[in-house]
């Protein structure tokens, strides 16, 4: 009897609690507002603000450089905002994957072509601004600026072979770009050329609408400047060309005198222990590998000229 | 030396074990929402820059309960003598959780309406007892009174309340 009063006494009393609200306000005025643990789940209260920023970078990262925005961005023009992206992320990923001295060098022949492609597409659109152009000659004098470098990196033997294509495709590329260039410059006047495959006849035909009092039209300006960019890189490709040709004779010349000299120095050269046989008619700009015979082969080598 | 973080999960866990409890507590001693509310805003805040000090806590919750207690009496002290006057003008607030019962509310403020006619040393144990389900011992340690003494108070306050309870 007793008892069950009671009983009924304590347990109405524990109804007696603190609200929620109550709970949290007291906890805010106690700790401060930024200590309360989130009702909103444990994956908002473990993350703090610090982390919650860098999730939301990395998450922008991931979608600069996924598929989608770099697939977009494959289109961009300069002066777009998703060209940039392009430039620095798309083909950046395309320098950074080659590695050798020869994939860095097709790599960066790639990237001029788009230059140049870029540039047509421009001008077609009239688009071909002082700051479009700008921006792609820039970007085409790093782009030579890195095929020297890349060729200079070869050894001889691999500039001889893969290089020259590279080169000769290059070329090519520079004169069908420059005529095709100065085809839009010239369509913008009335006069109309025909399409020369040499860059030469392409000026000279250019030249030619000169004559004619032509309105020239603000992009024919650019596109004109163009046209020399593209005639520079032409004459430095050449250069590098007849270097490579001129080391690649002398390289024979070497040759030629060194097996003559080993003939007379045949005792020598067979005391001596190197491993192919291609080193007995060691050519002098051969990588520093065997010092010690240079003294046996210098005798009557001829200087090579470097690139 | 505890990391802020290890100081606030303890802190926090002694805030979800006792908050409740030592409400409750002052609300059947105070019969003051508001109050009571302060006072264990008050005691918790008193935990907290325990913890920070790096004190050791060799039973938090006789520490709760002994600074709920000063807290109380410090507030009798500037408040003087509820009256069941003053009961009647304030009002009951029975701050009950999910009243959905209407009875329930009801009861609540039964329960303090008669337990404040109490006699005060009475009223303490059968609230300690009662409402807070401390055992004898722990009420003994908290009043600084033999196990012996409690026991008999507690009989006696219970008889007290009984006749007063069941009379209606």
């Amino acid at each position: 009897m007793k008892t069950t009063w009671i009983k009924k006494f304590s347990k109405t009393a524990r109804e007696v609690k603190l609200t929620a609200r109550d709970k949290r306000a007291m906890l805010n005025a106690i700790l401060g507002p930024k200590n309360i643990p989130s009702p909103y789940g444990f994956f908002l209260t473990v993350m703090e603000y610090r982390t919650r920023i860098a999730v939301a970078a990395f998450t922008f990262m991931l979608i600069i450089t996924s598929g989608g925005t770099s697939y977009a961005a494959s289109a961009a023009l300069p002066g777009d905002a998703l060209y940039p992206i392009k430039t620095n992320i798309n083909e950046g990923l395309q320098t950074l994957v080659a590695v050798t001295p020869d994939a860095k060098v097709k790599v960066e022949v790639q990237h001029t072509k788009n230059r140049l492609a870029e540039a047509e597409i421009l001008s077609k659109k009239g688009k071909l601004t002082e700051e479009t152009q700008a921006i792609i000659e820039t970007k085409i004098t790093e782009h030579t600026e890195s095929i020297k470098a890349g060729i200079a990196e070869l050894t001889s033997e691999q500039a001889t072979t893969t290089v020259k294509e590279v080169i000769a495709d290059l070329k090519s590329t520079l004169d069908e770009h420059a005529a095709v260039l100065s085809d839009l410059a010239s369509s913008s006047s009335s006069a109309t050329t025909t399409v020369e495959a040499s860059s030469t006849l392409a000026v000279e035909a250019r030249i030619a609408t000169m004559a004619a009092p032509v309105e020239q039209t603000e992009q024919d300006k650019h596109i004109d400047a163009l046209i020399t960019k593209v005639n520079e890189v032409k004459s430095t490709i050449e250069d590098i060309e007849k270097a490579i040709d001129d080391s690649a004779q002398a390289q024979a010349q070497a040759q030629v005198t060194a097996t003559s000299t080993a003939e007379v120095d045949n005792v020598i050269i067979n005391t001596w222990t190197s491993s192919s046989s291609e080193s007995q008619v060691i050519s002098p700009n051969a990588s520093s590998s065997q010092p010690s015979s240079t003294s046996t082969v210098e005798v009557g080598s001829p200087k090579i000229q470097g690139l | 030396m505890t990391s802020e973080k290890a100081q606030k999960a303890e802190f926090l866990t002694l805030y979800e074990k006792h908050a409740d409890e030592l409400f409750r507590y002052c609300y059947f001693k105070t019969s003051n929402r508001e109050q009571s509310l302060e006072i264990v805003q008050e005691v918790f805040m008193k935990a907290w820059i325990t913890i920070t000090k790096e004190t050791v806590m060799e039973n938090p919750r006789a520490f709760l309960y002994a600074a709920t207690r000063n807290a109380i009496t410090d507030w009798y002290r500037k408040k003087k003598v509820v009256s069941l006057d003053d009961l009647h003008d304030v009002g009951f607030d029975a701050p009950v959780e999910h009243s959905g019962h209407h009875t329930d509310r009801v009861e609540v403020e039964r329960i303090l309406e008669k337990t404040s006619k109490l006699e005060e040393k009475y009223r303490e144990v059968i609230i300690l007892r009662f409402v807070n389900d401390l055992s004898v011992t722990e009420i003994a340690e908290l009043l600084k009174e033999t196990e012996n003494n409690i026991s008999v108070r507690l009989h006696r306050a219970l008889e007290k309340l009984r006749k007063l309870y069941i009379k209606k």
